[in-house]
């Protein structure tokens, strides 16, 4: 697969297959997602996008009965390699699901619970808190009550909790699995803003099922069926003119 | 909810459209002056920069295209979107009229150009038609809109009075019949570009207040 993006490829996938069991769930995906940018994976509900995510960071790892080959390469280095530390490839591909999972704890403590774990000294860790509450576009909101419990804030302020605790720890991926789908419109445009600053920083992959949401917030669009990855390109493109028909089919609403 | 990216999408959309506005107004005054002055080097000029208005109608489908495709513009921003796309078909024509006139500086001969004070003046008021229906669309004045349709009576009197005119002067002296032909074709093309400047004033009326108006 070619590589001309402007900020270059962040993550690399050549021949990746995925068995649970028996169920061969991805067909030899090859795909490159590049830097600094949004990447959006569509498809119905089943084809493998929440799979495919989870082969990003070694999430697979902890299914039993799970087998993937192939290669996926992050910023050239093979994450599948028997040298990789997994916990600190989590740490530089951190994950928000689809439902805020804030631990129980005060919001404080939850960004300041990955720092802490890496070992940083305690006198950073309140800069680290603000740092990533502020980027996480909720500083405005909670900081006068940092010493409540996180699970005492509203949906959409749990969600960006979620995302800040991620970048406390500084990763160079975010993936996000359905970020927005327990959010209001509201919440959902907040999030949306704040995934757009982000990818300055970062590089974003985001699984969504709103199709006006990957149009709207994505660089690049990656469209999945059954295990197969059928098209990939520009979002533009993707929107404007689709190459396959599956893809034209699915982004109209024709499909079934 | 600020949708940052779509605002200033919506804002490049507008910024594309003054500055194509701006260019036609150009070359139709420009094709004016070289057709009086029977300037040959600024003719050619018009010519060759319609390819650049023509880039702008590209530019601004394009944009518009991706718009639909991957923001969904309702209400009012619909009818911006929307309404870019006639616009910029009508400034395009505007300026492929321009275009027009510009050819027919260059076969006019010179001994015969007198000048004609009412093509004169149907060309200041279809510039200043243009020019206003574009502030009107930049600024989305509902009325500055309407006024600027209205004007469009007086052009179209002018065209009949000067067409008759002119007519009548080819009869009586054979020897300005080839530059009076063309001249006949000037006016109509000057009417034209007015009924242009009518439309996007029609547009701006519908991007303002969702009123489909018929100001011409
Ligand atoms: N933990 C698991 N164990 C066994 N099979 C699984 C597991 N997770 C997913 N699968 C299977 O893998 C296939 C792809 O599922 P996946 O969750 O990746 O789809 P998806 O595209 O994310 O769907 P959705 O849009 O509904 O979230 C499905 O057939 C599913 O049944
Ligand atoms: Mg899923």
């Amino acid at each position: 697969m070619s590589d001309d993006f402007a900020n270059g490829t962040e993550i690399a996938v050549k021949g990746l297959n995925l068995w649970y069991g028996k169920n061969h769930a991805l067909h030899d995906i090859s795909i490159n997602i590049p830097k600094n940018s949004v990447t959006a994976f569509i498809g119905p509900s089943g084809c493998g996008k929440s799979t495919f995510l989870r082969c990003l960071n070694r999430m697979n790892d902890l299914i039993p009965g799970c087998r993937i080959e192939g290669d996926v390469n992050i910023n050239g280095e093979d994450i599948y390699s028997k040298d990789v530390d997994v916990v600190d490839l989590r740490k530089r591909v951190g994950m928000v699901f689809q439902k805020p999972n804030p631990f129980p704890m005060s919001i404080h403590d939850n960004i300041a619970y990955g720092p802490r774990i890496h070992g940083i000294k305690k006198k950073e860790i309140d800069g680290i808190v603000e740092g990533a509450l502020k980027a996480g576009a909720l500083w405005g909101e909670v900081s006068d009550r940092m010493g409540i419990s996180a699970l005492d804030l509203s949906g959409g302020q749990q969600q960006r909790l979620c995302i800040a605790r991620t970048l406390a720890v500084k990763p160079e991926v975010i993936l996000f699995d359905e970020p927005c789908s327990s959010l209001d419109p509201i919440s959902t445009g907040k999030i949306e803003d704040l995934i757009l600053k982000l990818k300055k920083d970062y590089t974003i992959v985001i699984v969504t099922h709103n199709m006006q949401q990957a149009a709207r917030i994505s660089d690049y669009t990656a469209f999945f069926l059954l295990g197969d990855l059928i098209e990939f390109g520009k979002t533009g493109q993707i929107f404007e003119n689709p190459r396959e028909k599956a893809t034209e089919d699915y982004i109209t609403g024709r499909f079934g | 909810m600020t949708r940052e990216q779509y605002l200033q999408h919506l804002q490049i959309l507008k910024r594309y459209i003054t500055e194509m506005g701006e260019r036609s107004c150009q070359s139709v005054s420009d094709s004016m002056i070289s057709l009086i002055t029977q300037d040959m080097e600024l003719a050619e000029k018009v010519i060759q920069k319609d390819m650049i208005i023509d880039e702008y109608y590209l530019k601004i489908e394009k944009c518009i295209s991706q718009l639909i495709a991957r923001q969904s513009p309702t209400a009012g921003d619909m009818r911006l979107v929307t309404s870019c796309l006639k616009i910029a078909v009508d400034l395009e024509r505007a300026s492929d009229l321009a275009v027009d006139i510009a050819r027919i500086t260059k076969c006019i001969e010179e001994k015969h150009t007198k000048p004609f004070s009412n093509v004169l003046k149907m060309s200041e008021l279809g510039k200043e038609m243009l020019q206003h229906s574009i502030v009107a669309f930049d600024t989305l004045d509902e009325e500055l809109a309407r006024k600027t349709a209205a004007k469009d009576d007086e052009v179209d009197r002018l065209f009949y009075v000067s067409q008759k005119e002119l007519i009548e002067m080819m009869s009586g002296d054979r020897s300005i019949i080839n530059n009076g032909s063309y001249l006949l074709f000037v006016l109509r093309y000057l009417e034209r570009i007015a009924d242009h400047a009518c439309n996007i004033c029609e547009s701006v009326v519908y991007m303002a207040s969702g009123e489909r108006a018929n100001l011409n």
